[in-house]
């Protein structure tokens, strides 16, 4: 982004003179009084941590099934305090990958989230998925960038969240194969909004000098069944094998939510804070 | 630049002083900058870009090396086709006398190539809208096995492995290797420079050159007006809507917009293209199933077919289907379409495969 400002100046001097000296009225506060969050992530299943391809699994319904493959995106990560006020962490988008492929290595497990005003938060909460607007924007970069293939690149969007297996049970016949990707932003908006409750009594007490992390733990069993009797889409290999966004995988997609709708935050999802260490 | 901007702040000693000179200074930067790098400029009589200058401000070398990517077949999954392979100057970047484009393989997609021009100024793009933002486009054609039919990390393998691409890549961006976001950025300085405003009918709108319109093509404009801007609307002669024009009674094969967007209200709606430059642009409609103009109106006058999703407009209260327009009134509207070609666009060598 820089360098392609560079190489535009003859053309936006002016332009970019104005956006500058709007950047500076909202400028960060001052550096003592920010500090940073990291977050450690762990996927698991059930009680069992997850291990690709060579541990089988049993689902909600008993069905047995094997892992190659689990992607997800965690964006718009917000921080709320004890008196209802919260900051919304800018530009914080994050790929998880158990196994990643292309040319980025990072299976962005352990990241950071940084300049965050210093004080106590008493709750956590962000987005499954890339918000709407980051689909319809251009080239992107990092996390973001088409290269993690994990954006459709026909009717264009990003994958929210990726799971492929096998299964004896699986309705495909050849290869017993199951797919199940999750993405879509219009209808059905298939992205939801996560708050898992912070362990009973804790918060996250961010200060310069600290170092804070959280250890979010996301549990691969949830896409097989919802956190409640009355939330539960329950998943059956034998007929629903594979499903590659659209309606088809709303029951994927409200089951590790724990919501059924985008703007109402899943309280009870496949995301669980398994520790708050407040260095 | 900076130097010349500090002096006139200095030397202005009147705000007003001040605006004209930095007006006039823009004036000129923009001028200039048209001199190197085509479209790079608003157009008088059309709307306002969506996908604006300052987004991926215009660069001569950044444009040349976008021109390079859209012309180089190596792209492609086997080195068969380029953008410019469907997408052709001469028929103002559409694919002539193709009604379905051709792929790695000589493999045959499903839809007609769209022209391609002004996309400075789309919202949307794709027959049914399937991207929403200029820069990912290519990722499209890129992928689909229809068309280049190449992986992304195998695409990006052949410009690294290319030496002159990783100059022309460094000397612009920098160190590092050609990523996706690098290759969006300059092939989209390329597309976005598909300006085409400089028509007949562009000329004796803003009053150019003493250009004038015949009666015929003058009495097409006001047709084109009352009959057909509820749809072709403003100078781009677009609304970027989606419609269904009654091609057919059913959408098996494609059902346009309800592919992307999953709402049944959208099955057999397609994008309503530009009438710019749509004489050099046949074959006609997403499956290119009409090749003349004069079967073009042909159909909107006695062709159209009832469907559920057909547009209101071709379905007037109490009346038949379509548009009704006398022969006289085709004739004029013929007239009227041709003076929609934009010479200096397709024959200005900046945009050409060997300029």
């Amino acid at each position: 982004m820089k360098q392609a400002t560079i190489v535009g100046l003859p053309f936006v001097l002016l332009t970019g003179l104005l956006f500058s000296s709007c950047k500076k009225d909202s400028a960060e506060p001052p550096a003592a009084t920010v500090g940073t969050l990291t977050i450690d992530m762990e996927n698991v299943v059930g009680s069992a941590p997850l291990v690709l391809d060579r541990s089988t699994y049993t689902s909600p319904a008993g069905e047995p099934f094997t892992v190659s493959c689990f992607n997800y995106y965690l964006s718009n990560f917000k921080l709320q305090r004890a008196d209802g006020s919260e900051y919304a962490v800018p530009e914080s988008y994050f790929l998880i990958r158990e196994r990643p492929t292309g040319p980025n290595p990072d299976n962005g497990k352990h990241f950071v989230l940084d300049s965050i005003p210093a004080g106590n938060y008493t709750g956590i909460s962000f987005l499954i998925g890339v918000d709407e607007d980051r689909n319809m924007t251009g080239a992107q970069t990092g996390a973001l960038s088409p290269d993690n293939y994990m954006f459709w690149t026909w009717s264009q969007g990003y994958i929210f969240l990726q799971m492929e297996g096998n299964s004896s049970r699986s309705g495909e016949p050849g290869t017993h194969m199951l797919a199940y990707h999750v993405g879509d932003f219009r209808r059905p908006n298939n992205l939801r909004i996560v708050a898992p409750p912070l362990p009973s009594g804790g918060n996250i007490q961010v200060r310069q000098g600290h170092a804070p992390t959280l250890h979010l733990r996301a549990d691969l069993l949830r896409l097989f069944a919802g956190p409640s009797p009355a939330l539960t889409n329950s998943v059956l290999f034998g007929p629903f094998w594979m499903a590659v966004g659209g309606s088809q995988i709303v029951p994927i997609v409200n089951n590790y939510s724990g919501s059924t709708d985008r703007h109402v935050p899943g309280t009870n999802s496949m995301f669980t804070v398994a520790a708050i260490h407040n260095d | 630049m900076r130097q010349r901007i500090t002096n006139s702040l200095i030397g202005g000693a009147l705000l007003g002083g001040l605006l004209l000179s930095s007006c006039q200074k823009q004036a000129d930067d923009a001028a200039a900058l048209t001199e190197q790098v085509p479209g790079a400029t608003q157009p008088a009589n059309f709307p306002a870009m969506a996908y604006a200058l300052s987004q991926n401000p215009p660069d001569k070398a950044t444009f040349e090396l976008g021109r390079t990517l859209f012309y180089d077949a190596r792209l492609s999954r086997d080195s068969t086709v380029s953008c410019g392979s469907c997408h052709q100057q001469f028929a103002a970047f559409a694919n002539a006398s193709h009604a379905l484009s051709h792929g790695v393989g000589n493999r045959l997609g499903t839809r007609n190539s769209p022209a391609l021009h002004n996309l400075r100024w789309r919202r949307e793009l794709m027959w049914d809208g399937a991207v929403a933002n200029l820069e990912n486009q290519p990722l499209a054609p890129f992928t689909n096995p229809l068309e280049m039919g190449e992986t992304l990390s195998s695409l990006l393998a052949k410009l690294n492995g290319d030496a002159e691409y990783r100059r022309r890549f460094t000397a612009i961006y920098g160190p590092g290797p050609i990523d996706s976001y690098r290759l969006l950025r300059a092939l989209s300085q390329f597309l976005a420079a598909l300006t085409s405003s400089n028509s007949r009918y562009d000329k004796a709108v803003r009053h150019e050159g003493g250009t004038t319109l015949s009666a015929s093509e003058s009495r097409g404009i006001a047709l084109v007006a009352s009959k057909c801007a509820s749809c072709h609307a403003t100078d781009l002669f677009t609304d970027e809507s989606y419609r269904n024009n009654g091609l057919d009674a059913a959408f098996p094969r494609d059902s346009g917009r309800a592919q992307i967007s999953g709402q049944p209200a959208d099955v057999g709606r397609f994008k309503v293209p530009t009438l710019r430059n749509v004489a050099l642009t046949a074959p006609y409609m997403h499956d290119g199933r009409f090749q003349t103009l004069a079967q073009v109106l042909a159909h909107y006058d006695h062709g159209v077919i009832a469907s559920p999703t057909l547009d209101p407009a071709l379905r007037p209260p109490g009346g038949r289907l379509g548009i009704a327009l006398t022969t006289q009134e085709q004739d004029d509207l013929l007239a009227f379409l041709q003076t929609l070609t934009d010479q200096s666009f397709i024959t200005d060598s900046r945009l050409a495969e060997h300029p």
